[in-house]
């Protein structure tokens, strides 16, 4: 815990209590969510919460530590998502995880810890929004251009697997992709 | 947290939260009021919906809980007789069942145990 300012991933049992238990994809299809662990500089654990469709429900950042990661999750997002202003802090969410309400491994894990403190998690949520046509449009992710390199975008909700503006409209990407 | 084995006694819980968020009501809601019996305290229900009690949970969220513009809610907040506030619980942004498992946890958890045990029947 040394990076950062003290600042650390949190333990193994708390990053498994974090996780949700059955999410299904939050206003966009029935689909179940998947959970995927993004590469970061960062000293806490950013996950990406999405349909098999793309279709963003939550990304999370998770840190333990006493200081907020609001800010520097902001920066990790505003460097991954096109438009950059789409990153809004009223959309960012901060939560404290003590370890009581994580589970008693969770819990003990915390509490034996050499400098006892707390997780904390920031949560980012775009809520669809509708252009002036009456399109509804959503955040969707894409994941062809590594594993470090999440690119957030808008698009209209029924759209199915939409390309991010990075990839353009002819499909091409930064990294090869299997046929 | 507050460690239970300090002399201090749980005073009041406090709740803020909203009638249209699935994670307030019923579920944390009916939660709370089992917690608050189980310590033998009151409960105080903050809607950030009503004008005055929105107000005060404002304050409650930004000097002791998880503040930020368009803050999470449940917060739960425990008040000890010699008058820390110990932000318990906030909401989980990623689904209701996991607000639900939190709450669960809660009440079989290390702390909670300690606390009961400590305050006696």
């Amino acid at each position: 815990m040394s990076r950062a300012g003290g600042a650390a991933p949190p333990p193994p049992a708390v990053r498994k209590a974090l996780e949700p238990a059955a999410p299904r994809c939050y206003r966009h299809c029935t689909a179940p969510v998947g959970a995927r662990r993004i590469r970061s500089t960062l000293p806490g654990t950013v996950t990406v919460y999405a349909c098999p469709g793309g279709a963003v429900s939550v990304a999370t950042y998770a840190e333990w530590s006493r200081r907020d990661p609001s800010s520097a999750f902001r920066r990790f997002l505003v460097g991954r998502t096109l438009p950059r202003s789409l990153v809004q802090e009223v959309d960012l969410r901060g939560a404290t995880r003590h370890g009581p309400e994580l589970g008693l491994p969770a819990e003990r894990a915390l509490r034996r810890a050499a400098s006892p403190r707390s997780v904390l998690v920031v949560y980012w949520r775009v809520y669809p929004s509708k252009d002036p046509d009456g399109t509804e449009r959503r955040l969707f992710v894409c994941y062809r251009h590594g594993r470090a390199e999440p690119i957030f975008f808008r698009a209209p909700t029924d759209a199915d697997r939409p390309r991010c503006p990075r990839c353009g409209p002819g499909g091409r990407t930064t990294r090869r992709t299997r046929a | 947290m507050v460690s239970p084995t300090t002399s201090a006694r749980p005073r009041r819980l406090t709740i803020v939260l909203a009638d249209w968020c699935p994670h307030c009501v019923p579920l944390s809601d009916r939660n709370v009021r089992r917690l608050a019996r189980a310590l033998k305290v009151p409960v105080r229900r903050l809607d950030i919906d009503r004008r005055a009690e929105g107000r005060i949970a404002d304050a409650v969220v930004e000097k002791f809980g998880d503040a930020s513009p368009d803050y999470l809610i449940p917060q739960v907040f425990l008040e000890w007789s010699d008058g820390r506030v110990e932000h318990l619980l906030t909401g989980f942004s990623e689904e209701v069942a996991r607000t639900a498992r939190a709450w669960k946890d809660l009440f079989a958890s290390d702390w909670l145990r300690s606390l009961l045990a400590r305050e006696g029947p």
